[in-house]
């Protein structure tokens, strides 16, 4: 588990992970509008203001422009006849293998974001985790689904 | 072979019981919101609609075995007729209720490898001889093998009043008891002189507090006394036996309960030491198992044995669970190097910390309590750091870990269902890693953390645990 998994998942896993970030975080700047315009009408204080306002510049930093990058970064996968490998996580480097005998059921699936970027994810589903690579291509995802349940359907003596 | 027939007739008793469990509430309602005639009316019409709900679902439910399946009839107005191949069947579990026993009877429960907090069936009231005969009918061509005479056991394990008693006296309850005296005690010593010596009725005052200090204590002996009590009717009797491939666990004093664990679904296998029971040398053996056998209560893992000394434990799995036996002296535990230390220390005593300091600013006078409260769990902290570890050999896996408890995990490798290996930045710099195993238990999964070790280590076992590498 030295070498990281040798693919990187889609590019455009960037601009879907800012989107939905943005979407987000614009219902934050809603409330915080909302609020400045409650301060102007009542007089509030505008220290809390401006701090609310610093958290939301601050957050929408790191979750629109520097999250989505450094999380594209880290995440890996790689499919082995025997299992899968896949990295991913920000601050806390995750490195997980799946042994294929215990893959119960692999699935594609995309939402509108997604599908605006025609990218898919998949996810991988054993008896007790399931894991999700976030976005590949169309093809890619759908190739990739059906070689694990390929490489999955082998005989269980059990579970 | 196994012809139709009905449940025994006590059955209405329980499912009149059902009704009224489920109904309780709304009947609470009636008598809190109207007056009394209305109530006595709903609870005339409640009884009677109750008996006859009772005695109908009785009448129409039915069960057969045909040459493979178990075939089940039931439902009033909605008939629903299900079937249950033989060798689908993974365990036949009996419960014995005091209900039950006094009319000679048992509930029978049904499991396939399906998990779920629900049986696939339940016959809620069968007599014993006819439970007897099912279980032989339903097991003949299942692949649990069939039933074996008492003789035939390969091992069996039954606990002593002694050793039950000991359980009870050191289990979880005493531990939360001790910490109120402790603390309880050192406050009142706190409180005592200063009341003391300003009032005048100083004698009256202090038999007072005595009085107060005497009921907590009888308070707490109570808990105590409940919680061995607790243990000495849901363990007693405890009794595993053996054969090839199944154990039969039977426990219980007043309420009879009967398990069939295939060993073939048994996933990992745990030692658990309580901080009591560990200094003796005790400890309980559990079992984490597919599917199935929920032993009552969901998120539970199955009891193997309720309390065995350490020198016991490798014979016991010997005999019980050969696929996991296990000597302690053998192993070599991999554990977490002197790096990971502080780790563990803010793992354990960042809260208390947080804690002793708040307190410290707000209540100076009883900063002493968090503070001596920061400086266990630095111990405890310690403690963990001791006892984490893993051990690979051939297809075994044991984890070491210790929240409170300290726990060994014996886990075979071909039921790993993922392993994870985690660290951030700052265990990176430091060549350290964590890793999380997870394995497949009757809740869905069951996942195993040791943290902070050698991440070189972390990444052998990882590679020695990956199938590719075997072929090559």
């Amino acid at each position: 588990m030295r070498q990281p998994p040798k693919h990187a998942i889609d590019p455009r896993a960037v601009d879907v992970w800012k989107i939905s970030a943005a979407i987000y975080l614009g219902i934050l700047w809603l409330i915080l509008l909302t609020s400045v315009v409650f301060a102007i009408l009542w007089d509030w204080s505008f220290v809390y203001i401006t701090g609310a306002i610093i958290i939301t510049v601050l957050l929408s930093y790191l979750f629109i422009f520097l999250f989505p990058k450094l999380r594209y970064r880290r995440w890996r996968y790689e499919i082995f006849e025997q299992e899968i490998y896949i990295q991913h996580g920000i601050f806390i480097r995750t490195r997980t293998l799946i042994p294929m005998i215990r893959v119960q059921h692999v699935d594609t699936e995309q939402g509108p974001i997604m599908k605006r970027f025609h990218v898919a994810s998949v996810s991988i589903s054993t008896a007790a985790t399931t894991h999700i690579i976030p976005a590949l291509s169309e093809e890619n995802a759908s190739d990739l689904r059906d070689r694990i349940s390929q490489l999955a359907r082998v005989d269980e003596d059990d579970v | 072979m196994f012809e139709e027939r009905r449940l025994h007739p006590a059955a209405i008793i329980f499912n009149i019981l059902k009704v009224i469990k489920e109904l309780f509430f709304s009947l609470l309602i009636v008598l809190v919101a109207g007056n009394f005639l209305i109530f006595s009316i709903a609870l005339g019409a409640f009884s009677i609609l109750a008996s006859v709900y009772g005695i109908l679902s009785w009448y129409r439910f039915s069960y057969y075995v045909t040459d493979d399946e178990l075939w089940i009839e039931y439902g009033i107005f909605k008939r629903t007729k299900r079937s249950i191949a033989k060798n689908r069947i993974q365990s036949i579990d009996l419960t014995e209720s005091v209900i039950h026993r006094i009319f000679k009877l048992t509930r029978v429960q049904i499991e396939t490898a399906s998990g779920g907090e629900k049986a696939e069936a339940a016959l809620s009231a069968v007599s014993l001889k006819d439970a007897k005969e099912l279980r032989e009918v339903l097991k003949n061509s299942g692949k649990a093998g069939t039933l074996v005479p008492e003789e035939m056991y390969l091992a069996q394990k039954e606990i002593s009043f002694s050793r039950l008693l000991l359980a009870g006296i050191t289990s979880g309850g005493l531990g939360i008891i001790i910490g109120f005296i402790v603390v309880g005690l050192s406050e009142f010593d706190e409180l005592i002189p200063e009341m003391v010596y300003n009032y005048t009725y100083e004698w009256l005052v202090t038999a007072s507090i005595i009085f107060i200090v005497l009921i907590i204590l009888g308070v707490l002996a109570t808990i105590w006394l409940l919680s061995i009590l607790w243990t000495l009717l849901r363990y007693g009797k405890f009794t595993i036996r053996r054969t090839e491939d199944e154990l039969f666990i039977t426990r219980g004093l007043l309420e009879r309960k009967q398990l069939t664990i295939p060993l073939h679904r048994i996933q990992a296998i745990g030692i658990e030491e309580n901080i009591l029971r560990q200094p003796f040398g005790y400890a309980f053996i559990f079992a984490e198992i597919a599917g199935g056998n929920t032993d009552g209560k969901l998120a539970d893992s199955t009891i193997l044995f309720p309390l065995l000394h350490k020198r016991e434990i490798a014979a016991f799995l010997d005999e019980f669970a050969p696929d996991f036996s296990w000597q302690e002296e053998e192993v070599e535990w991999t554990k977490p190097p002197p790096a990971a230390l502080p780790y563990y220390y803010v793992r354990s005593s960042v809260l208390f910390l947080l804690a002793s300091i708040a307190v410290f600013i707000f209540f100076r006078s009883f900063a002493w309590i968090p503070i001596a409260l920061f400086a266990l769990s630095l111990g405890l902290g310690w403690l963990s750091y001791k006892d984490a570890g893993f051990y690979l050999k051939g297809n075994r896996l044991l984890l070491r870990y210790r929240h409170v408890k300290r726990t060994t995990v014996l886990i075979q490798q071909k039921r790993i269902q993922a392993f994870e290996k985690k660290n951030h930045a700052l265990e990176r710099k430091w060549s350290l890693a964590s890793m999380k195993i997870s394995i497949l238990s009757n809740t869905g999964g069951k996942h195993y953390h040791v943290k902070n070790l050698e991440e070189e280590k972390v990444n052998q076992l990882g590679d020695r645990i990956a199938y590719r590498n075997k072929l090559e």
